[in-house]
């Protein structure tokens, strides 16, 4: 495939990088590998003893685990914005950061759904839900969304990297695996004229699918809450507040990991201020909007009053309880963003990275808020003697399992480095000539009316 | 998506070779075991994915017990039992002879692995009955012996203090459970105060059922809300659906001294549970559908616990239920339980 200077330079820029790991890169890799080890101990401890050895009681049946698959499904929204959005509009400036935002997309919807299997009880029936899986529960309305949603990903990706795999087929590798990886993976794209024009009809057509199929992975999952009879869940709202929460928290993580790649790769020629200012911008619009949700949320059940919904606001708002969490997830989470970002003097780099990274924090805190108050507040309420049957407190297990997913991540996010440009190399011309599009339907009009004409002249020369 | 339609068709034609098990070849019209469930099922592509995919597992088990070389005779006839067990199909689905091989084969595994004999009965809904029941709030003094008769009586673990029975002490004047207390130790009745027990409600309209995954819980057709120990995959949603607090967790391998084990025990009631499943209360399922009162209703010392068949016009619940002013608890959630309170 032939590449342009630009793209040699950049295909230059970043093959040393995979193909090579530096000395303190080995060190953050292996520190990642505790971390990951540590949850595999945990997980074998939880396998052999039951889930007696979480936080989990009678009352408190979810934790952690749902916390966290809520909110790494959540940060999966990053691919289905930018790379969706953002390509059927057309943006110019998303090339750079689309490949980051799609693997944030499909690492998370990979380790989201793994917290699901953490939390079930007998993983050796995890077959009965595919073969003899209710479509009445809303559980199975999950595993359908999720694991669409993650094909449509990867095909995604796949699509939009296929210009770089041609390039890496191309260059001269010393390893024979990375050879024949490539040569599997590029499938024969030599970038010519039909080809382009497939790709681009396909990433648009991918583009079209994802949006709506990451709209309904995030609904489906808030009504695995909406649909139950519990206060705090039991609420028409559930749907689009997660989704806008989800694109908020996505976004967010999606400014983190520029910023990151950023330093870490020193990509400051194509990771621009620009990025930051734009995304900041999103991040800032989607803030108000999750803001007015929550506000719209609470006030409708403050004001009804009715007494199981108050049962959770006075945990939410009792300093001894969670209020402070909760003025940290929703009052200083959302307004710091949207006030930085919102003052011009204040947007720079590190300060929108800064309230991004507060945001997602945010966000991991309402996840939290959401499930476990709820759940210690049942309809019936609970006088267990076992403090840990009333109110619960994650433990190490826990704890444990929940870095190990944050550490894959990361790792995951380091291993896709290895195989592909973390920025796109190969820039794909346009599909759509919008002017020579115009012209054509401009001409194909004038052809019918021509016709028109003639015809009505015709009859009118019958006539007489 | 069309492709291969005819294709299709041939091989069904061809298909539904009875593989094993052939005495009843004609078990492909009803629902069989886990075998025919899951493996000799007339071929399409997507079964035939499905038959793959056990057809690994199997192999791989098979592989596992194989090469086990510590299993003398009798383990060898254990794992083998553990792994037919490993691949029996939903309850529900099985045929009544399925499901008296199922129970058979349940009670050959404990004499196994326990040297003790155990009964489980996989006795049906009778005709005609659906199961309600009454408690009467002005005779219960928490007293507390139905929790007792039902822990003994349901086999449930003793490490956890599970118990499917909550008896709530309030105050006179108010029914609120946020101030009452379940968790009462001292002389009973306290003056100045009332008891009401909560349990499952049995209810006709169940959020747990609704929202299940895997068809692990379900209604039988005498009212009882029953969970297939043995397909519950352990995601306790349907604890987070009840509004009643009437499921159980096993949080850790449930634990019954042997001296303490109900021996009389049906598949769907009082048997051994295993680590990472729900369980509930059944009204005591092997008892009542033997024409016994649940253990609580026996126990209660007071007779404030009624039981019967609500569509047997001379039964005493429905005596009380045509004659006592009745309520239900939370009847606003639309559940319908079959659980009434009443008072003299």
């Amino acid at each position: 495939m032939e590449l342009d200077a630009k793209a040699t330079r950049a295909l230059n820029y970043f093959i040393p990088q995979m193909v090579s790991i530096s000395k303190s890169g080995m060190v953050q890799v292996g520190i990642l590998l505790v971390f990951i080890l540590g949850g595999l101990y945990a997980l074998v401890v939880q396998i052999v003893e039951g889930h007696i050895v979480t936080g989990m009681r009678d009352n408190v049946v979810w934790g952690l685990y749902i916390a966290n698959f809520i909110f790494f499904i959540g940060i999966s929204y990053a691919g289905a914005l930018i790379s969706g959005i953002l390509h059927l509009l057309r943006v110019e400036w998303r090339h750079p950061i689309i490949r980051i935002a799609e693997i944030i997309t499909i690492i998370s919807t990979i380790i989201g759904p793994a917290y699901i299997l953490l939390c079930m009880g007998r993983l050796d029936r995890l077959h009965h839900l595919a073969l003899y899986g209710r479509i009445q529960s809303p559980i199975i309305w999950d595993v359908l969304a999720i694991s669409t949603y993650l094909i449509g990903s990867i095909i995604f990706l796949y699509l939009a990297s296929i210009r770089d795999l041609a390039a890496l087929r191309d260059y001269p590798f010393k390893q024979k695996w990375r050879k024949k990886l490539y040569r599997f993976l590029a499938i024969s794209f030599n970038g010519n004229a039909k080809q382009n024009r497939f790709l681009e009809r396909g990433l648009t057509i991918m583009s079209a699918i994802i949006i709506p199929l990451a709209v309904l992975v995030h609904s489906v999952l808030a009504w695995i809450f909406g649909m139950t009879l519990r206060p705090g869940w039991h609420s028409t709202i559930f749907a689009p507040y997660f989704v806008v929460a989800a694109v908020f928290s996505g976004t967010g993580v999606l400014i983190i990991a520029l910023w990151v790649f950023r330093k870490y790769y020193h990509l400051e020629s194509y990771i621009t201020k620009i990025h930051f200012n734009y995304l900041g911008i999103i991040l800032m619009i989607l803030g108000a909007l999750y803001g007015y949700f929550t506000f719209s949320e609470y006030l409708t059940s403050w004001y009804g009053s009715e007494t199981w919904d108050m049962e959770v606001l006075y945990k939410l708002f009792d300093p001894h309880e969670y209020w402070w969490w909760f003025f940290f997830s929703a009052i200083l989470g959302v307004a710091l963003p949207v006030l930085v970002i919102l003052i011009p003097k204040f947007r720079n780099i590190n300060s929108i990275t800064a309230v991004s990274v507060i945001a997602v924090f945010a966000l991991w805190v309402k996840r939290y808020l959401i499930i476990i108050p709820t759940l210690e507040t049942p309809l019936l309420p609970l006088q267990d003697l076992r403090p840990e049957y009333i109110h619960y407190t994650p433990t190490i297990i826990e704890w444990l399992l929940t870095f190990a997913g944050v550490a894959l991540f990361c790792f995951l996010f380091f291993l896709f480095s290895k195989f592909l440009p973390i920025v796109s190399v190969v820039k794909g011309e346009e599909g759509t000539n919008y002017a020579e599009l115009r012209k054509k339907v401009m001409q194909r009009v004038l052809k019918r009316k021509i016709k028109e004409e003639k015809r009505k002249a015709s009859q009118k020369l019958q006539h007489i | 998506m069309f492709f291969n339609r005819k294709k299709k068709q041939n091989k069904k034609k061809i298909s539904p070779a009875p593989l094993a098990g052939s005495a009843k070849s004609n078990s492909c019209q009803q629902p069989g075991d886990g075998f025919d469930q899951v493996i000799n099922k007339p071929l399409n592509r997507r079964s035939a994915v499905k038959g793959l995919t056990a057809g690994l597992l199997t192999g791989a088990g098979l592989l596992n017990s194989a090469c086990s070389l510590t299993s003398g005779e009798a383990g060898k006839g254990l794992a083998s039992l553990k792994w037919e067990e490993y691949f029996k199909g939903n309850y529900q689905l099985m045929t009544p002879e399925e499901k008296e091989a199922t129970v058979k084969r349940l009670e050959k595994m404990y004499e196994l692995a326990n040297g003790g004999k155990i009964k489980i009965s996989a006795k049906g809904a009778v005709k005609d009955v659906l199961y309600g029941y009454a408690f009467n709030i002005s005779k219960c003094r928490g007293y507390m012996d139905c929790i007792n008769a039902c822990i003994e009586e349901n086999n449930q673990d003793r490490n956890s203090q599970m118990q499917y029975i909550r008896i709530h002490e309030f105050k006179k004047g108010q029914m609120n459970f946020e101030l009452a207390d379940d968790n009462f130790y001292h002389q009973v009745p306290a003056a100045g105060h009332f008891y009401l027990g909560t349990q499952c409600f049995h209810c006709e309209n169940p959020p747990c059922v609704n929202v299940c995954p895997v068809k692990a819980t379900w209604k039988e057709k005498d009212g009882i809300v029953v969970i297939d120990y043995d397909w519950c995959i352990g995601c306790r949603y349907c604890q987070a659906a009840c509004p009643y607090d009437g499921r159980r967790f096993n949080w850790s391998a449930p634990h019954v001294p042997e001296n303490e084990l109900t021996k009389d025990q049906h598949y769907l009631g009082n048997r051994l549970r295993k680590k990472g499943v729900m369980e509930k209360c059944t009204f005591c399922i092997q008892r009542s559908r033997n024409g016994a009162n649940p253990a609580c209703v026996e126990a209660c010392p007071t007779g404030a616990r009624i039981f019967g068949n609500l569509l047997d016009p001379n039964s005493t619940i429905r005596w009380v239920l045509e004659n006592k002013k009745v309520f239900r608890l939370k009847e606003d959630l639309g559940t319908e339980p079959k659980f009434w309170y009443f008072m003299d």
